[in-house]
Parts: structure tokens; sequence; C-alpha cells
């Protein structure tokens, strides 16, 4: 009977991950790759921030606060880093585009670009967050931790790793936006729900503190998908600023 | 933005309250994972084969079984693991040991009421092989004959307080929860591969090599030691004890007062005797037989019997025995009071000799000998009945605590250990058997003033190192005694015979794994008291002497051992019905007027992989089933939702 709540557990972390890299990842090489280079930024912030934090573990609770304040600012930092250096790949896409005679990248490709290494962040760290703690669900056992006795700690576990996919995923596609216009409310919008849906987190650690960690993380998301949502459907709108580079005769194609 | 930063602060502050300090966390998986399953330490309960079927338990099926804890007296209306008092587990077994919701049982130890007694084998142990008609005598009063039913579901053995506690624990939030979930489960993995291959015989098993037989060795030693290269004969007085215990848990037989005592007292005597001087001036030589697997089918003395037959021991000057004096139980005798056990068919002047012996030694000693009432049908349950068989006119005795039926409230049960034999009783009978002895060696022809016979002082300390060594917990088989002579494996010494794993043609001096601690450590002492004085350095030595008078002895981890001269050795103990041929196990044909052989059940013991109990929690399968629905739902969803989005943005692309 492990295999089957096992299961269960996988597809509520990982299921719209594969859903989305299925769709809108898998077809195109290079938003694999984009999502591979997107993953590899990923673990490698959170490696540093674990090689830094490594020295002060076991430590007191209050610690939690500072691993995950420090750890979201150094994701952040890292998503910046990680935008310039698409920068520089797009200028060379570009060039390299206008020799072979084919079209520069549009706003389009620039959303899947952006949707990819959202979808790499996220599945970094479903994989790793999530994904670890669900393997032991596929045994016969089930585990409850002292401060939740409402649901088991795969369950939460699983329901994190999902609405931190769906946070990261559409956290990058209003970073790109934000960074590209420049839009101050935007670019601090993206740390700051991070940052709160990371904290959160921590509100599992009260007596019964599941029963609201695990919803107000999912208001973080469902704010930062309806936040996203509404840039990316005002941005392909008629009266969008960048109407005319829309229309690319093979938009996205080229990649 | 500024509220939502604001909003964001508040929620910090709320986190900065005292309870984060009391937060507990899981650093990594295999940590979760152990917090997840809790291993009971158990003892099992394991398939046993014989001729005609299985006894003993084991998992129904070829997988683990697992179900959720009660306590006897709970409601049995669904498959339950039931957790079972030691002193009712017999009456569990009688009202539900056919229930189909009895997925396994762990039975806890515990403080037995006083007067209680308990005893897995029948009130007749053995009787089949009983020299005499009468086999419904009640020798054992409180005798269950438990290890002899077969169970087809696990049954482990609850020692330690502590998984007590947690059993108890786990069972109790079941019944507060009532039907909540998730239960608290018991896993079970007893798995054997005689049920797994479906051999339900000794026949059957070792044909499809899913068994092996029950046995060991025996150990054996001449005193004084024989020149083997040039034995001489002479008259031989047996003095013998027998090593193994059977309890319904393989693994927590410790037998101390039956059969241990005797071990104990015996071994304390060779300890006596080793200081006697001139020993080799008398008529008779003394071989002392410490056998093993008595318990189940007298296969020690069985396979003794059957090898001295075929000439086996002629280069220790032994092909006939004089007399036998084996010492029983002994560990409890009231008032230093002794019964002599003997068949009506032996040899009178011969017996009447040893049981002189022993008059005069309880006379020395500040005990009592009575022979054993006349009523009685024959001697007890005893290594002596091999003997019987063999030749109804043998002069023999057993000596023991008991007159017409076992004083030992514990016979073969797990709670026959050492607070069920008291040391005065024990040194007492070490000291009766040890004069006993130089007086049969002397042919009786000692005076009751000889010096000698005054120079026998039993080692009180002794007796009691050996008794913690071979029952106590810490250090057990770590005690210095053991640890002087030999490196057990074990902590904690187990009497049960277990299974026979070489070829019995080899001698396993050379492969000290295969033989048990309490044998190897009988082996040791009595070759080290047994051994001649050598005035020269002993040579040094690991496992075996290339001098074919001398054995090594004492080698440990940390030391060497050293070369003696002892005619101390092993004899193999598997049912004589058994040969080891072309590498494995043949069961032989019963030869006509083979008493013993008829009744030997042939007893074999189940292979398996590996053995444990774990407790963890388990959900509901609805539960489970509605997670998989609610995995498969999000996924659907999210495939619906991307179809959808795709859809009005293209729409609005166009627009656009």
């Amino acid at each position: 009977m492990g295999l089957v709540a096992g299961f269960g557990y996988f597809l509520i972390a990982l299921g719209p991950a594969l859903t989305i890299f299925g769709s809108s990842v898998a077809p195109k090489p290079f938003l694999i790759l984009t999502v591979l280079a997107s993953a590899l930024v990923w673990l490698a912030s959170l490696n540093i921030a674990a090689i830094v934090w490594r020295a002060f573990l076991p430590g007191p609770s209050w610690v939690f606060l500072l691993i995950l304040t420090t750890s979201v600012a150094l994701q952040e930092a890292f998503r910046l880093l990680y935008w310039h250096l698409y920068l520089k790949i797009e200028k060379y896409l570009n060039v390299l585009a206008t020799k072979l005679s084919k079209p520069q990248c549009n706003y389009l490709d620039r959303l899947e670009i952006a949707l990819a290494s959202g979808v790499g962040h996220g599945l970094a760290h479903a994989v790793f967050f999530g994904l670890s703690i669900i393997a032991p669900a596929f045994g016969p056992a089930t585990y409850y931790t002292s401060s939740c006795k409402q649901m088991p700690l795969f369950l939460v576990s699983a329901l994190s790793s999902l609405a931190f996919f769906l946070l990261h995923t559409f956290s990058m596609v209003i970073a790109f936006n934000a960074y590209t216009y420049d839009n101050i409310s935007q670019k601090l919008f993206v740390p700051i729900m991070h940052l709160g849906a990371a904290l959160l987190t921590l509100v599992n650690l009260l007596p019964n503190g599941c029963t609201a960690g695990v919803p107000l993380v999912f208001l973080c998301t469902a704010l930062t998908m309806a936040y996203g949502g509404k840039i990316v459907w005002h941005n392909l709108g008629p009266h969008s600023l960048h109407h005319g580079y829309l229309h690319s005769p093979q938009s996205g194609s080229s990649l | 933005m500024a509220a939502i930063a604001r909003a964001w602060g508040l929620l910090l502050l709320l986190l900065l309250l005292p309870w984060l300090a009391h937060g507990s966390s899981i650093k990594s998986v295999p940590e979760l994972e152990s917090r997840m399953y809790a291993s009971l330490a158990g003892f099992p309960c394991v398939r046993w084969l014989n001729l005609t079927g299985e006894l003993g338990c084991a998992n129904p099926g070829h997988g683990a079984v697992s179900a959720p804890i009660l306590r006897m007296g709970d409601a049995l209306d669904s498959p339950a693991t039931v957790l079972v008092p030691a002193e009712s587990f017999e009456e569990f077994v009688d009202r539900f040991g056919d229930d189909k919701n009895v997925v396994g049982v762990l039975v806890e130890n515990g403080s037995q009421a006083p007067g209680f007694g308990a005893s897995d084998d029948a009130r007749f142990p053995q009787a089949e092989f009983a020299p005499y008609e009468n086999q419904s005598w009640v020798w054992n009063p409180f005798g269950s004959g438990m290890m002899h039913r077969r169970l087809n579901f696990p049954v482990f053995f609850l020692s330690s307080p502590e998984n007590i506690e947690l059993a108890r624990r786990l069972a109790s939030q079941n019944v507060e929860k009532g039907s909540k979930r998730p239960a608290n489960v018991v896993e079970f993995n007893d798995v054997m591969q005689t049920t797994k291959t479906g051999t339900p015989t000794t026949e059957s098993c070792l044909g499809e090599l899913s068994c092996l037989p029950l046995g060991g060795y025996s150990v054996m030693s001449t005193f004084p030691p024989v020149n083997v290269s040039h034995p001489t004969v002479k008259p031989v007085v047996l003095a013998m004890a027998s090593v193994d215990s059977a309890t319904f848990f393989r693994d927590v037989a410790p037998g101390a007062d039956s059969p241990m005592s005797g071990v104990i007292a015996l071994l304390a005597a060779v300890d006596a005797l080793s200081h006697v001087p001139d020993f080799d001036s008398f008529l008779k030589r003394l071989v002392f037989l410490v056998f093993t697997g008595e318990a189940r089918g007298y296969l020690g003395s069985r396979q003794f019997l059957a090898q001295l037959k075929k000439g086996a021991f002629a280069d220790y000057g032994l092909t006939s025995i004089h007399q036998i004096l084996e010492v029983g139980s002994v560990g409890q005798a009231s008032e230093a009071t002794f019964f002599v056990h003997k068949q009506a068919t032996a040899a009178a002047v011969d017996t009447q000799q040893i049981i002189d012996a022993l008059y005069l030694s309880a006379s020395s000693t500040d005990s009592t000998v009575k022979l054993a009432n006349e009523d009685n049908p024959g001697i007890p349950p005893s290594s002596l009945m091999t003997f019987v068989h063999n030749d109804p006119t043998v002069a023999g005795v057993v000596i023991e605590e008991f007159d017409t039926a076992f004083t030992n409230k514990y016979y073969n049960s797990v709670d026959d250990n050492s607070s069920n034999v008291n040391l005065p009783s024990l040194v007492v009978a070490a000291s009766l058997v040890a004069r006993s002895l130089v007086l049969l060696a002397s042919d009786n022809n000692l005076r009751f003033d000889s010096p000698i016979f005054e120079s026998i002082q039993v080692n009180m300390s002794l007796v009691e190192e050996m008794v913690n060594c071979f029952f106590g917990t810490s250090p057990g088989m770590r005690c210095s005694l053991v640890e002087s002579l030999m490196t057990a494996s074990h902590d904690v010494a187990n009497h049960y015979v277990g299974v026979f794993q070489a070829d019995p043609s080899v001698s396993p001096n050379s492969m000290p794994e295969v033989i048990d601690d309490t044998t190897r450590f009988v082996w040791n002492f009595l070759a080290d008291r047994t051994a001649l004085p050598r005035e020269d350095l002993h040579e040094k030595c690991t496992l075996v002497c290339k001098n074919p008078d001398e054995v090594c002895v004492g080698a440990t981890q940390s030391q060497l051992g050293q070369c003696r001269v002892s005619s101390t050795r092993y004899v193999p103990a598997y049912s004589p019905r058994l040969k080891f041929h072309d590498y494995w196990w043949q069961l032989l044909p019963l030869e006509a007027g083979d008493k013993m052989g008829a009744a030997d059940p042939v007893y074999t013991e189940s292979f398996w992989n590996s053995i444990s109990i774990r407790s963890y929690q388990k959900e509901d399968s609805w539960y489970e089933e509605l997670i998989l629905f609610i995995g498969v739902f999000v996924t659907f969803v999210s495939i619906l939702s991307i179809t959808c989005s795709t859809s009005l943005l293209r729409k609005r692309l166009k627009r656009a």
C-alpha cells in the first residue's frame, strides 16, 4: 500500500511540474538547456548557503529564521546574476540570428525562457526539498510530526513543494519582466513573496501550525501567480507597450 | 508594496515568539526513516520440522505481515497484533490459536506471580524415549507442551522493559484512537524457507535444501589424559551432564537449573579433582561427557553411543563403559537433599557401588542422598535413557534435586534463569559428585578419612562465576573466566542446541565459529583442568597443535593458546537417523530394533533470510487511495489549466 500513497504524494508535488515541463519545455531543446542551467544556478546558491550555515547547525530554532532570510537573499542575488548572464547570452544569440538571417528574440521567446528558468528553479526546489522527503513515503509507514497531527509530513512536504514550484515559476516570469522594464514594484514583489513564503513555512513548527502554514504559503503562491498572470495578460494585450515586438513571423521557433 | 512589507514584518515578529525555541527538527532523511520505524528487539519463535510435520511458528506466507497492535483482552474483531503477558500465552493460544484475526503475537516478559510455574515442554518430556512403558507419568507438572505446538502466525518474545513499554504504549494509543487513523502497526518478518518451498517435513525439507538438522558438538574428556599413540584400557566411569535447553523461543533458552546446573556442578567437580595427585594410580579412568542436543531427541548421547560402537574412541582407551553417574538438575536442592534415580534393570552390584559412593560422599559434605521413590516408573528424562536403551543392565544413576516430579517450575522455559538456581545447592552437588567420582575411580577403596578424599574442595567463587557467565547479561560471556580461555561470539549465552553447520567427519577444532559458545567454553575448561602438568614451556598455538597428544587450550582474540597434553575432544551431536553424504544430509532408513531411532522425531530448523519486527504508523488504505486521487486530480487540473491558459493567451495574442 505504500506505493499508492507514495505515487499520490509524488503527483501532488511534481504533477504540475511535469505537466508544464512536458507541454511547454520539452518540445524545445533550448528550453530544456535553460531549465538545467537555471536549476544549476539555484543549486549553486543553495550549496553556498548550506556550506555557510552548516557550521551553525544543529542550533537553536531561531537559527532557521536567519538561515531562511539569508538563503532567500542569496537566491535573489543569484536570480539577478542569472538575469545578467541571460542578457549576455541573448545578445550573442541575436548576433548569431542576424548572421544566419533569422529573427531576433521577441517577447514570447523571452517569456518562454523566463518560464523555463522558473521551472528550473522550481524543479530543483521540489526535487531537493520535496522528493527527498517524499521518498520514504513509498514504504509502508507514514509519519506525523509532533506539531502537526492533521496531516502527514509527506503531505505537508508535497503541498509545499507544489506551492514553491509554482511560486518559483511565476516569480521568474515577473522578475524577467521587472528587469526588462526596470519596474521597481515588480522587482520588490518577487523577493518579498519568496521570503514571505519561506518564512511562512516556519508556521508549520507551531502546534497545529500546518493547518495555517500550508494555506498561507499557497496564498503567497496564488498572489504570485495572479500577479504574474496579470503581467503576461497585459503584455499580450492590444495596448501593450511592446506591441510590435510581439509580432514576429516565427516567434520562438528559431529557438 | 509598502503595506505588504509591513505585513511581513508583523509576521516576522510573530515568528520570533518563544515557541520557536522548542521546535524539534529532523536533520536528514535517514533520521526521518529511523523515526518512522521503531525496531523492536524481540526473540522469535521459528519453524521447526520433524518427520511428521511442523512445529513452532512463522509468517504464514512468503512476505512480511503487519497489523495494528492491541493488548490481550481488547476486542479482536479485525486483524491485529496481540500483546500477551507471558503467563497468559498458553491460554491465549488455546483460545485464539486458530483465529484468522491474529496476525502476530508479542509475548511480554514480566515478573511471574509467586507459585506460578511455566514450562514449554510436555508433562513427560520426550516420553517416547523412555525405557519403560508408563509414559503418562507426570515428571513436569507445569508442562504446557507449547514447544511442540504449531502456530501459523509469528510470535516474538519481548524481554527488555523498554520494548515492552513501547509495545504497551502503541497498543494503548490504538485503543484511545479507536477507528481514527493512523494506526500503530507491528510488522513481522519471520518468513521461513520451508514455507516458501512448501516442505513441511524433515524429509522433504532436507530434499529441497531448505532446512538443517538440529545438532552441535558434545565434549568428551578423559581424566587422567590418555596417550593416544599407546592407549591403555581401564574400566571407565562416565560422569555426564547435558548442556542444551529448549524453549518455545529459539534464542531464549537459559536452562539454568535444567540442565545447566548439572554442567556447572560437573565442571566444578572436575576443577576440584584436578588438584588430586596421582590420579593415574587409580584402578578406573574417569570420562567426562557434556552432551548437547539432549532436549531435542537425545542427539548427543545417541550419537556418542553410535560412535562408541564404531570404535571411534579406541584412541582414548574407551571401548566400553563400566559405570555412569549423570548429574541432572541440582541447582535448587531443598536442604541439600539429592535423589538417586536408577533403572530397575540396572546391574545390581556395580550400580550399588555408585550409590554407596554417593552415600559416603554425602556424609562428608553435609548433604543427604536418598534413593528415589520406588513408585517412579523408572529414571526421569535424562541422557541415561539412551544408555539404558542400549544396554538395560548398564550400571548407571542420575542424581537429581527431585524425587517423583521436577521441582524446577520453569523446566525448558524462558524463566529458567539464574534466579532459579542457588549457589549452596550447586556447590554441595559439585562436592558430592567430585568425591563420588574419586571413590568410584578408586573402586571404592578409599577410606573415609583418606587425605585424598579430604583434599577435594570445591571452589565456590568458580561456581558463582560460572552462574554469572552462563546466565548473566553483563558481562555475561565476556566474564573473566570465559575470557581467560576463549572469546565468545555472543555477549549472552543461549543454550538452544542450534543447527549442525559443518561436515561431522571433520574435527571442529580448526573452525571454532561452528561451535556454540558454552560448548567451546566447556571444551577449554575441561582441557585446561584435565591437562597433565608440564615443567617446560608450552608451545603456543592458535587452533591446533602438532603433537597428537596435545590440544590448543586458551586461545583467545587477545592471546595465543598453549599446547597441553589433554584427551579432550568434540563429539558431533546429531540424529543418528541422519547421514552427511555428498555435502548434504540424508535420512537413513530405520534399523530393525532401533527403539530410540523409532522414537526420534529428527528435528530440523528451517532456513530464513532475516528475522525482525518493527513498528510504525500506517494509514488506512482509503486514505492512501485518497492521496493518490488528489495527486491525479492536481495533475489533471494542471493539464487543464495549461491548455485553457495557452488557448486564452493565443486568442489575446491574435486580437493584439
